[in-house]
């Protein structure tokens, strides 16, 4: 019992001791730490817009030209992980932004905001694009509510009701380009149909969900309370699940509406596509952190790890 | 008379003969379909596992275009320290040399700190404390093997991996939000605890007790009598939950992917650095690739599963040295 007292006030003793001498303060922010990277997987659409805009493409999909130790995590992630790591640095949507949790830099002098992305200064910036399905046969009976149902879908999207919801879901687009809705429903009868007995597939990059989900909640109580299912997976699985691999009716990754958080290739055409909103890449860091600005060739010395520490920046 | 008489006819003897046989056969079948599974899960990892060494997969990548890939070299994708070599689906360099030597570091250290903890437990529950308490602690030993391992992955990232930033702070060594190998071991040690507890406490209290008394007639105190002979008696009991929970722990994918950090290369001695397991680098990324990456992962499981057959075989060629102890 004596041996096991000692052992333990021994132990007690020492954690004290350090304690007392290890660390910076909570608030403090110590120059020399290492900058603990973040990014996206590789088939993201996040981060092949972010590597191809700073000038670094070779990491869209190449993970070893990165920095060492760097850490793959999703967008949620990231932003987790910035929240609670005062050395950490990563990108997320401009939408997810919340500047009272984590701090979003200006990139090449220009600050992360809508006017900025509208106006083309801010550069740092992506098109959220969708694609239709070509050929609607494989649905049988049903082919030609479910096509008109998704044009119906597009031509919302460019009414003021639709912009409105885009924008409120954080999608950057000029709302008052748009038409009111009681006008464009007049070119689309089938959402004057009874369509609860359709199930309309969205998917694709799971950047575009909440923008997607925000539309397809206001949009099928006016289209016929038909039902939306969505299953965001990837941008590369627009294409895939419209008109490539995955495009056969009973194929788990089929839709009918896909969005990309990227261009669309030469490799995946379409007849029906276009551009949902703007949106714009930030870069973030904690609130410790004393940096406001980055330039391209900043932000990939510190991605290809040329540059290792927070101290080179102040 | 008459009753016997009916009970032994011709017809209803052929009948029961019958009932037998129909019932014998349905018994095979259901044994034949179990084990076709098992053959049928064994043959799909292997015949999918072997293509990426035999076959050349066309690549694309987004600077140089439409590429061949050579089929990956058996020998290096053992023995490489960094997962992938070249653009993701352009490159077939793949490696997992450095997850397999990490899975073993991060079981290892596991099961080092499991067993004890697990062995006094089960002593406790089994020996010391009194019968309320001891079916009390049962009860919910066999809760948490219960648990599904994602809820562990959940208390992984919101609880330890904090507690191992704070460890880190201490040390003054910046860790990645908490993600290391530290944070991998205590959540394979609560997952692994209730397995081997559960076992280690059957096995305890299956010890005879003219051992025990025996041991007390000969004025060994409690805590000796404990130690030096119900465990030694326990041996192989107790193995056998060890086997358990390393299986457990070796397979264990979504909790560890959770809170691994997932690296990328290398070979991680520092519990405080980020690592990677066979189980976590197959997860990563899995929903959206295609092709050789996706391939691949099956490689990664081929390589897990033998992995696993030796960690068995292994482990009770020792447990038959070690649990030889006459029970009779």
């Amino acid at each position: 019992m004596k041996k096991v007292t000692f052992v333990f006030i021994l132990l007690l003793t020492l954690t004290l001791n350090a304690c007392s001498n290890g660390g910076a303060t909570d608030d403090g922010f110590d120059e020399s730490s290492k900058i603990s990277v973040y990014t996206r997987d590789t088939s993201s659409g996040t981060r092949a817009g972010f590597m191809e805009k700073i000038g670094f493409e070779e990491a869209v999909a190449d993970d070893s030209v990165l920095v060492d130790d760097f850490i793959i995590a999703g967008n949620s992630e990231i932003i987790a992980a910035v929240e609670n790591d005062k050395y950490a640095i990563g990108y997320v949507s401009l939408s997810t932004l919340d500047s009272s949790l984590f701090k979003g830099l200006n990139y090449e002098g220009v600050e992360p905001t809508e006017a900025n992305v509208l106006s083309d200064d801010y550069l740092l910036a992506r098109k959220f694009n969708y694609m239709l399905r070509d050929d609607y046969s494989v649905y049988g009976d049903l082919a030609d509510e479910y096509e008109a149902l998704s044009n119906a879908f597009v031509a919302y999207m460019g009414s003021s009701e639709g912009l409105a919801t885009i924008k409120a879901a954080g999608g950057i687009v000029d709302v008052t380009s748009g038409t009111p809705w009681a006008t464009v429903k007049l070119n689309h009868p089938i959402v004057d149909q009874d369509n609860s007995a359709l199930t309309v597939k969205f998917g694709g990059s799971d950047s575009v969900e909440k923008i997607a989900k925000a539309l397809t909640a206001d949009f099928a109580p006016k289209a016929g309370n038909f039902t939306p299912e969505h299953n965001h997976t990837g941008s590369s699985n627009a294409y895939k699940g419209l008109n490539g691999a995955n495009s056969a009716v009973n194929d788990a990754l089929s839709i009918m509406v896909g969005f990309a958080s990227r261009e669309f290739k030469d490799s995946e055409p379409a007849n029906t596509k276009g551009v949902v909103a703007v949106d714009a890449i930030v870069i973030i860091v904690n609130l410790n952190n004393p940096v406001t600005n980055m330039t391209a060739s900043a932000i990939k010395s510190i991605y290809s790890g040329q540059v290792t520490t927070w101290a080179d920046f102040l | 008379m008459q009753a016997v008489k009916s009970y032994v006819s011709e017809k209803s003897i052929k009948k029961k003969n019958r009932l037998d046989f129909v019932f014998r056969n349905i018994f095979r079948l259901t044994a034949i379909l179990s084990a076709s599974i098992v053959i049928v899960v064994i043959i799909v990892i292997a015949v999918r596992g072997i293509t990426p060494f035999i076959q050349s997969y066309t690549g694309y990548n987004n600077i140089t275009g439409e590429v061949i890939l050579s089929p990956v070299n058996p020998f290096k994708f053992l023995v490489k320290s960094q997962w992938l070599e070249g653009a993701v689906g352009a490159s077939s360099d793949y490696g997992i040399g450095f997850a397999i030597i990490n899975t073993m570091i991060a079981v290892f250290l596991s099961i080092m700190i499991t067993v004890p903890v697990a062995v006094v437990t089960a002593l406790l529950i089994a020996k010391v404390a009194p019968k309320k308490i001891s079916s009390f602690l049962r009860t919910v030993v066999e809760l948490l093997a219960s648990i599904p391992s994602i809820i562990y992955g959940v208390i992984g990232l919101g609880v330890i991996t904090n507690f191992v930033n704070w460890i880190g702070g201490l040390f003054n060594y910046q860790t990645a939000a908490g993600l290391s190998l530290l944070s991998t071991v205590l959540v394979l040690f609560m997952m692994t605890l209730p397995t081997i507890t559960a076992v280690a406490e059957t096995s305890i209290r299956a010890v005879k007790n003219d051992i025990i008394e025996g041991s007390l007639a000969l004025a060994a105190t409690n805590m000796q009598t404990y130690f030096k002979v119900v465990l030694s008696s326990a041996k192989s009991g107790i193995f056998a939950g060890v086997i358990l929970g390393v299986g457990r722990a070796l397979g264990e994918a979504t909790a560890v992917s959770m809170v691994s950090g997932n690296s990328f290369s290398g070979v991680t001695l520092n519990p405080l650095a980020t690592t990677s397991t066979l189980t976590s680098r197959m997860l990563l990324g899995i929903k959206e690739t295609s092709g050789i990456d996706y391939d691949i992962r099956f490689s990664v499981g081929l390589v897990l599963m033998l992995m696993i057959l030796i960690t068995n075989v292994v482990l009770k060629a020792v447990m038959k040295k070690v649990g030889n102890l006459d029970e009779n």
